[in-house]
């Protein structure tokens, strides 16, 4: 097997493994609507002051693994969350003031995958 | 003995050892302190017993500078100034106000607050609040009763006393009309110190009244104790120079002028149910732990530590709890809090309160946010082309704030917000969304606590008055009031005022033996 074929055959299966984080983080959610309103509002920010999206699943795989559950990664979101409180880490959405990860799990919803 | 200057023979002129120029809480504690000295003390001033008009009246002056309250509201010009009209909150200066504050320029005072500290102790009788005790704990607000984001590190409770209000007119009239030194004429304005040919000493004060007639004022020593804005006025009045005051050789007498910055700052969506202590600024309390019971008002602070390592101003935080129903929930995002509820796991709970209406019918508050302004030399008192009713040139006040303060506020609200969230108290929007644009809540005032005229600093190119109170460069006239503050803190300035006064005159009792 050439080299080009394991390249192009590894994006798949890690784009595969994004979307089943990104759909585990949506579903953090019970009401997706008001998640998608904040995260809409994250998207309007300027470009200097917010991330794609799919940084948090790409983050989150990377630090849980493909292979975690749902209540793994909400203690991961908790937890990085809570540290980015701690650290005074926050953005403004419509004045409200969020954790970066808040934002960005928001995001998340808004942007319906897309990134 | 109180004499109306209206009913003194032109001429004469009124001599005395120490003359005090305003009877508000500084002048009049003053003379109460020189009341059964060996010193001949003279207390001008210019209005009477009572509210007049047109006494009032020579307080106008123009707004030049962000908008202001009217210079004839927010003052009183009688007998007891403007304690006729105070609130009553004591509370000392940190220790941290004055001291100086690494990226925080032009603060702290020549000493520390622990060199004011037998003063505070004193003035605390005059103002008629309980001992020198401000530590929450004493005041029954233990840690477990107090609303989490207050526990620590960075936001903590804080208590200020409150005074009956103490007037200081009515309280202390008896004393000064029995005294046998002290004599206190009304009506009397003081309009200009008249300096020997260097300038370094004041020779006369030369007064007049309403009603036409003109007064000189011989003493040893003169102290203005007129207010914070008044202090730089009657300087600046007295310059030989257009827009230089008596001992005014560096253009600082006026600038300065702080003011606390005042406006409803945030609206908290709240998770908890409120405590027992709703730090409300309407909201008073009456301590029964002691052996008499003592009235005071919770409020909400930064610890030294953050205030340091932050490199923040000092500040007052209150909030104001509303109830199901209001309509304060306003913008986009009102689902916020339950939208970040849900991923830990908390949905539950907000539906209990929000839809089922269950456990306490709080929605939210609306944080007030008293902030302490930078010392701004832009920020200025000048004098008007306009002169008023007794010919003495108007006031114009050129009130600015700093792009600091606004940066400041956000970032303090930002903390908060970040408390307030880690601690699962609740959801914060700031009105105060971006530290670096410089526009403010349309509520935004500057408070009525004016200070920093005058302000006191060993350098003489930094401060109009030394740490004696003592005008730089002149022997003998000295300032008391907020107008000597160099660094403005979040507290209340009355307490401090009647400290300052207490320690000027235990100076000028030493200094004239």
């Amino acid at each position: 097997m050439s080299m080009r074929s394991i390249v192009l055959g590894a994006a798949p299966r890690s784009e595969n493994a994004r979307e089943r984080v990104r759909k585990k983080l949506v579903s953090l959610f019970h009401d997706l609507q008001r998640a998608r309103e904040v995260g809409a509002v994250y998207l309007q920010s300027p470009p200097g002051q917010r991330a794609p999206p799919l940084v948090l699943a790409e983050t989150v795989l990377a630090e849980t693994g493909a292979a975690a559950g749902i209540e793994a990664i909400r203690r991961y979101v908790v937890a990085r969350i809570r540290r980015e409180l701690e650290e005074v880490q926050v953005v403004s959405l419509d004045g409200w003031i969020v954790s970066p990860t808040e934002a960005r799990l928001c995001a998340l919803v808004a942007a319906d995958g897309t990134p | 003995m109180f004499i109306d200057l209206r009913a003194v023979p032109d001429g004469i002129d009124i001599t005395g050892d120490i003359c005090v120029v305003g009877a508000g809480a500084a002048g009049i504690t003053l003379a109460r302190e020189l009341d059964g000295s060996r010193f001949a003390c003279v207390l001008l001033e210019s209005g009477g017993m009572e509210f007049d008009s047109q006494t009032q009246e020579l307080y106008a002056g123009e707004n030049i500078g962000r908008p202001f309250f009217d210079l004839t509201t927010c003052r009183l010009r009688y007998f007891g100034g403007t304690t006729n009209h105070w609130s009553g909150w004591c509370m000392p200066l940190d220790s941290i106000d004055f001291q100086t504050r690494e990226g925080l320029p032009y603060r702290g005072w020549p000493f520390e607050r622990s060199a004011l500290e037998p003063w505070y102790r004193r003035a605390q009788d005059i103002c008629q609040v309980g001992p020198f005790d401000y530590a929450p704990g004493n005041w029954g607000m233990v840690q477990s009763k107090l609303p989490t984001p207050l526990r620590g590190p960075h936001f903590i409770p804080r208590i200020a006393q409150l005074s009956p209000p103490t007037r200081f007119g009515s309280a202390y009239e008896p004393a000064l009309k029995s005294s046998p030194n002290v004599t206190v004429y009304l009506q009397a304005n003081a309009c200009r110190f008249e300096t020997n040919e260097s300038g370094a000493k004041v020779q006369s004060l030369s007064v007049r009244t309403l009603s036409g007639r003109e007064f000189k004022v011989n003493a040893k020593v003169f102290v203005l104790a007129a207010g914070g804005i008044e202090n730089a006025r009657l300087l600046l009045a007295s310059g030989r120079t257009d827009g230089q005051g008596v001992g005014d050789g560096r253009d600082l007498i006026g600038r300065f002028f702080m003011t606390h910055i005042c406006c409803w700052a945030g609206w908290l969506a709240v998770m908890d149910p409120p405590t027992e202590f709703y730090f409300d600024p309407g909201y008073f309390r009456t301590y029964q732990g002691g052996s008499a019971p003592r009235s005071f008002v919770p409020y909400i602070g930064l610890s030294e530590e953050t205030l340091r390592q932050r490199r923040l101003p000092n500040i007052k935080l209150l909030w104001k709890y509303e109830v199901l129903g209001d309509t304060a929930r306003e913008g986009t995002l009102t689902d916020l809090p339950s939208i970040v509820d849900e991923v830990e796991g908390r949905r539950q709970y907000v539906d209990s309160k929000v839809f089922r209406r269950e456990g306490v019918p709080v929605m939210g508050t609306k944080l007030f946010l008293n902030l302490e302004p930078a010392p701004n030399p832009d920020s200025r008192i000048r004098l008007s082309r306009e002169r008023d009713a007794i010919g003495m040139r108007k006031v114009a006040l050129d009130w600015n704030v700093a792009a600091e303060d606004k940066r400041n506020g956000a970032a303090v609200l930002q903390l908060f917000g970040a408390e307030v969230a880690r601690t699962g108290f609740g959801r914060l929007r700031s009105f105060l969304e971006d530290g670096d644009d410089a526009t403010w809540p349309a509520d935004m005032y500057g408070d009525q606590h004016h200070m920093g005229t005058t302000r006191m600093h060993r350098d003489p190119s930094l401060g109009v008055v030394n740490a004696d109170c003592r005008v730089h460069g002149v022997t003998n006239l000295y300032v008391a009031g907020s107008s000597v503050f160099p660094t403005a803190g979040a507290a209340n300035p009355t307490l401090t005022i009647t400290a300052l006064a207490l320690r000027l005159a235990d100076h000028l009792k030493e200094e004239l033996r």
